[in-house]
């Protein structure tokens, strides 16, 4: 563009030269017009040109503002179309002990759909199809669905969930069909696949209202921070319809999935557990049962029973009023009064301490005991028994009379010492201690201090858990550690690094030798005493019956029974002990009679899983009965308490000096230990059966150490089937053809206190006749410790 | 008539920022994702061929010839306004569209040239230096209002407000008496709350109040204005990155291929890239102003300012629409919009300016 021609050009103007026109006339000339443009710049082409610039101005301003100075909307942006989501870290799966899998998870997709955004069609194209391409939609939802189509878009709900738990394979093909109308979101979802094994053990993830899952029982409640895996804060971008931009991309991997544990448990002895435990539940008409089993050298919890019990995959089916009833794990998270059961513990407290021996006799006292004014009977009065019959015939005078031996202080510490009053550090969150008050502190309980004590003679006036129960007999089976019990064997990394977790024994309770003294009373009890329902054929079995009064309604004469039965087996190497309460069986109310099947039932199946060979012969019949014997004949007179200074305490090491070796050969274990038994001394087994050879040989004085070692070998069957008849006996020729006599007679009757036994010891297998039912104990009015 | 030698005819400046910004409307398409069909940029690199055709042709006629042909043209497009109205496809509950089988076109939008043409060519033909009076303005007001009246009853409030702001801005050129000024205002005063009674439809009315108060319903008619004041807040100085806008990535904006480019180039370029463009625009009208100022007569210089007031109302009413300043409606962003008949539209007005400046010299 040139301004010099322009110049030169005429301009065509509209008004401007009329506007000079106007001009009055005798103005002086106007000057020569400049180029002026053919535009007139007018008044209101000037409010023109402001208002212009002024809204330009105000774009700017405005464009300015929106983006650099109020970071407002920015913050906008990023709210409608990032969520910061809350990925959970892939959970790790739970196995049993042989590599079952107890709980996994897998993908699932959430389905939803905004009825509002979707059209007609749509709606009635959903309703029609989706049930068609995911199982177990709900059907009346589809007709709701299929009702919303018509009516206006604005009266439809805003958000409806369709389906929670897709496969991948349905949402595929939700999204090839129905992909414009519903939206899909991915979920982790916790499947058991065994169903209700051990489901309240393992517990459940109940749904949160985001759709992630917390668990709030059981293993995946208290392994958690191992088992979640890391979370992650993910951004996603979302498009208008709240479907996620980019979420397929973030599938799980590596550096989010947690560790996987193998568990202690066994799946087969846990559903062999449940079953028996159910089937008695159900046949006793009991309001529930309990059942742990447990290797008593390591402390794994091998099966943990409930019954009533409930299948975690559908936690959700079950009444609210039997939640506490399922859900809990009662195993760790309900407390019985022990009753019967602890006297083993007792008696093995008083052992360790010397205060007693395996034959120290204690009078019946007329099978009641004056405790603080309370009559403490026993249901079959025995005019006296030895500490082992104690145990055998569950006496509660005897209980009272060895608890007063020991000592408050001595119980209270040994019982603390078996793992009472305190979590058994098994690693389950939801464990209670148990109620143990501190009976040492004499003011607290006011003068009662004797009766409290007495009262824990026979297992009331505290209470325990049925872990902490398996967790105390666990201690005689496996020679006198408290070893804490697990359920968590290893710990699988996600970076294949495997972290087993070490036997946690936590402290030596009892000498080696008294528990060998007390698995023979207990012994005694299945053979010949109150727990004569728990033998298994084949197989020695140590145990003990329990039967309390439930403190009810501030009262123990409510009717209602707790019955429970503790043991282990084999009696000689014990592969499992067991805690089993029965609470409020209705058609019998004996530990003998309700919870001692159980345990028999079990081990009658769990042995041989184990592989535990049968060391006496199959579908033995009831051995021939013999007197009940021990060295009573030593001391005729059965004192009630031994005062330290007494003959008895006082001189109780120095007793056998000069003692010779008996023959061992030909016993099997209980037998062995029966002959060992006021030997005091330790023994080394090896193999199993009978003993075939022992250091030192019979007849040589007995050694300083008092160590034996005995080679065992199973002895073939047919000298068992022999057995029957007594002369080809491996043991006791010489009484056999009394007792065969007898045998017939007095099968469950109370067994005679008979004067003149042998003074050797018997093997346990002839110590045969014992009341048929332990007396029920009763307890005193409550004193709350 | 002559002609001049070719290559110092043309608006070389003129040309240059309207290739700018063609070339800018490509790219901003190229990244476009969500509701704009594949390919759009290829359609529109399409429509700136037939574009440069129109303007080719409409800037080498000579405009006398054109400016005879106006009543006609003029009278064309009033049929063609009336015909959409009788047969026009339905989009969103209003006629705008006339189909030819397989390409659509807006009437309403060739109508702006129309006006331009008949306005300029009245005003030439009448003139008044001592300044227009109420009935001087009745012939131009009704030059105006047919077409305002037809486009109306589409309805497009967006196009009816457009042909009056281009008018206006042609006459901001004249002298208005003084009576008639403040006459017209009083009119104005008393015609708005009228039209807003009985006039307006309900759902611009929603607009309107949308616009007054911004949260009134953000997925009713909020949802737009909210939406695109989001995209171009979020997009900062410096923008998410070409093809990285998330909320036209995501659905959230509508039409980011069309009425709201303008958002989706904030948000992805920035306070920068907006400022940008902007400035090309208001160097488009600035150079458009310039051949109105150096027009060989009247006419042309008329015909530029309409062009010139065309594509800044378009802007501003575009641009303001984006930044969530006023109420939202189809009024495109001239050149960048996809859209054959803006492009068009658009490129006929240039070409007219072009056609102007080719003969500002020619007498």
């Amino acid at each position: 563009m040139d301004y010099q021609t322009r110049t030169y050009l005429p301009v065509y103007d509209g008004g401007e030269t009329r506007t000079f026109e106007a001009q009055p006339e005798g103005a002086p000339p106007p000057p020569p017009p400049p180029p002026r443009p053919s535009l007139n710049i007018s008044r209101l082409a000037f409010l023109h040109n402001i208002l212009l610039c002024a809204l330009v101005c105000a774009l700017g301003g405005r464009a300015l503002y929106l983006q650099v100075l109020s970071r407002h909307y920015y913050k906008l942006h990023q709210r409608q179309q990032l969520s910061h989501i809350k990925e959970q870290g892939w959970r790790g799966v739970l196995f049993d002990r042989n590599g079952h899998v107890l709980a996994n998870t897998v993908r699932t997709y959430l389905l939803d759909i905004q009825p509002q955004k979707v059209s007609a069609e749509g709606l009635a194209q959903v309703a029609r199809r989706l049930p068609e391409l995911v199982t177990g939609v709900d059907k009346e939802l589809m007709r709701s669905l299929a009702r919303w189509s018509a009516l206006p878009e604005a009266e439809r709900p805003k958000y409806q969930r369709l389906f929670r738990h897709a496969t991948p394979d349905e949402r595929e093909r939700v999204h090839a069909e129905l992909g414009k109308f519903i939206n899909s979101h991915e979920l982790q979802k916790r499947v058991y696949p065994k169903g209700d094994l051990a489901g309240s053990l393992i517990g459940h993830m109940p749904i949160n209202s985001d759709h992630t899952r917390e668990p709030i029982r059981g293993v995946e409640r208290s392994y958690e921070a191992l088992l979640r895996g890391v979370d992650r804060q993910l951004t996603v971008g979302r498009d208008s319809n709240q479907r996620s931009l980019q979420l397929d991309k973030v599938l799980p991997d590596e550096s989010t999935r947690g560790a996987s544990l193998r568990l202690t448990l066994d799946m087969r002895i846990q559903q062999i557990t449940e079953a028996h435990l159910n089937d008695c539940v159900r046949d006793m008409g009991a309001k529930s049962g309990v059942a742990v089993i447990m290797d008593p050298h390591t402390g794994d919890i091998l099966a943990m029973a409930q019954a009533p019990s409930y299948d975690p995959n559908r936690y959700n089916v079950y009444p609210a009023e039997e939640h506490a009833l399922r859900f809990s794990n009662h195993a760790i998270e309900s407390m019985f009064e022990p009753g019967s059961t602890v006297k083993p513990l007792l008696v093995a407290a008083a052992l360790n301490e010397r205060v007693v021996t395996a034959e120290t006799m204690f009078s019946g006292m007329g099978g009641a005991y004056n405790l603080g004014g309370h009559k403490v009977s026993d249901t079959h009065a025995l005019r006296e028994m030895n500490t082992l019959e104690v145990i055998q015939h569950s006496s509660n005078v005897g209980a009272i009379q060895i608890a007063i031996l020991l000592g408050r202080v001595n119980y209270y510490n040994y019982l603390i010492r078996f793992g009472f009053g305190a979590s058994s550090e098994v690693g389950l969150e939801q464990e209670l201690p148990g109620r143990l008050s501190n009976i040492t502190d004499t003011k607290h309980h006011k003068g009662q201090a004797s009766v409290v004590l007495g009262n824990w003679a026979y297992g009331y006036g505290f209470s325990a858990t049925p872990l902490q129960m398996a967790q105390a007999i666990s201690v005689i089976a496996n020679g006198g550690h408290l070893v804490a019990p697990r359920v968590v064997r290893e710990i699988l990394h996600d970076s294949g690094e495997v972290e087993e977790l070490p036997v946690n024994v936590r402290r030596r309770v009892v000498r080696e030798s008294v528990t060998q003294t007390v698995t023979q009373g207990l012994v005694l009890v299945v053979e010949a005493g109150t727990g004569k329902r728990a033998r298994v054929d084949g197989y020695a079995v140590a145990g003990k019956t329990g039967t309390t009064e439930k403190f009810q309604n501030n009262t123990y004469k409510s009717g209602a029974f707790l019955t429970s039965f503790i043991g282990f087996a084999p009696a000689e190497n014990p592969r499992f002990a067991a805690y089993i309460i029965v609470d409020d069986p209705k058609h019998e109310k004996f530990g003998g009679t309700v919870a001692a099947p159980v345990f028999s039932k079990i081990a009658k199946e769990v042995l041989p899983y184990l592989g535990v060979p049968p060391t006496r012969a199959q579908k033995e019949s009831p051995r021939p009965l013999s007197r009940a014997v021990s060295a009573r004949a030593s001391s005729e007179v059965t004192i009630d308490y031994q005062p330290w200074w007494s003959k008895e305490r006082f001189f109780r090491g120095d007793a056998a000096q000069d003692e010779l070796v008996p023959d061992l050969k030909g016993k099997d274990i209980p037998g062995m230990l029966a002959a060992l038994k006021e030997l005091r001394a330790d023994v080394e087994i090896s193999g199993s059966g009978v003993v075939v050879s022992q250091t030192p040989e019979a007849g040589e004085v007995l050694p300083r150490g008092r160590r034996f070692k005995v080679q065992l070998e199973r002895p073939a069957v047919v000298r068992h089937s022999t057995a029957r008849r007594g002369a080809g006996g491996r043991f006791g020729e010489e009484e056999d053809g009394d007792q065969e006599r007898r045998s017939e007679a007095d099968e469950d009757a109370e067994q005679p206190m008979e004067e003149g036994a042998p003074t050797a010891p018997l093997p346990v297998e002839f110590l045969r006749a014992a009341p048929a039912e332990e007396p029920v104990t009763r307890g005193l009015p409550p004193r709350r410790l | 008539m002559k002609r001049g030698a070719g290559m110092s005819r043309a608006h070389w400046a003129l040309l240059l920022v309207a290739l700018s910004l063609c070339a800018l409307s490509v790219c901003i398409l190229q990244g476009t994702t969500g509701s704009a069909p594949p390919g759009v940029e290829r359609a529109q690199l399409r429509w700136f061929g037939v574009g440069a055709l129109v303007a080719l042709v409409a800037s080498q006629v000579e405009y006398h010839t054109l400016k005879r042909l106006t009543p006609a043209f003029y009278v064309a497009n009033l049929g063609a306004l009336a015909l959409v109205l009788l047969i026009g496809k339905r989009v969103n509950g209003s006629q705008r569209w006339l189909d030819f089988g397989g390409f659509t076109v807006q009437p309403s939008e060739l109508a702006k040239v129309g006006l331009v043409l008949a306005l300029a060519s009245w005003i030439e033909a009448t003139p008044r230096p001592r300044g227009y009076t109420f009935t001087d303005l009745v012939p131009i007001a009704v030059l105006l209002g047919l077409p305002m009246f037809l486009v109306f009853q589409e309805p497009d409030l967006g196009h009816t407000l457009m042909l009056f702001f281009i008018g206006a801005s042609m006459m901001s050129a004249e002298r208005l008496r003084r009576k008639t000024a403040v006459g017209g205002m009083i009119l104005g005063l008393v015609g708005m709350p009228l039209a807003w009674l009985f006039v307006l439809k309900r759902y611009q009315k929603e607009r309107i109040l949308t616009l007054i108060d911004g949260q009134v319903d953000h997925l009713g008619a909020g949802w737009h204005s909210r939406q695109s004041e989001v995209a171009v807040g979020s997009g900062g100085l410096l923008g998410k990155g070409h093809g990285l806008g998330s909320q036209v990535a995501g659905g959230f904006l509508p039409e980011n291929h069309t009425d709201f480019v303008f958002a989706k180039l904030a948000e992805e370029w920035g306070l920068l890239g907006a400022a940008l463009t902007l400035a090309l625009y208001l160097a488009l009208i600035l150079s458009i102003l310039y051949t109105a100022y150096t027009a060989r007569d009247r006419f042309g210089s008329l015909l530029c300012l309409g062009v010139a007031a065309m594509v800044f109302w378009h802007v501003v009413m575009n641009v303001g629409m984006v930044l969530n300043m006023l109420p939202v409606k189809g009024v495109t962003l001239p050149l960048m919009s996809y859209g054959g008949s803006s492009v068009v539209t658009t490129c006929l007005g240039l070409g007219l300016v072009l056609n102007v400046h080719a003969q500002r010299h020619v007498f």
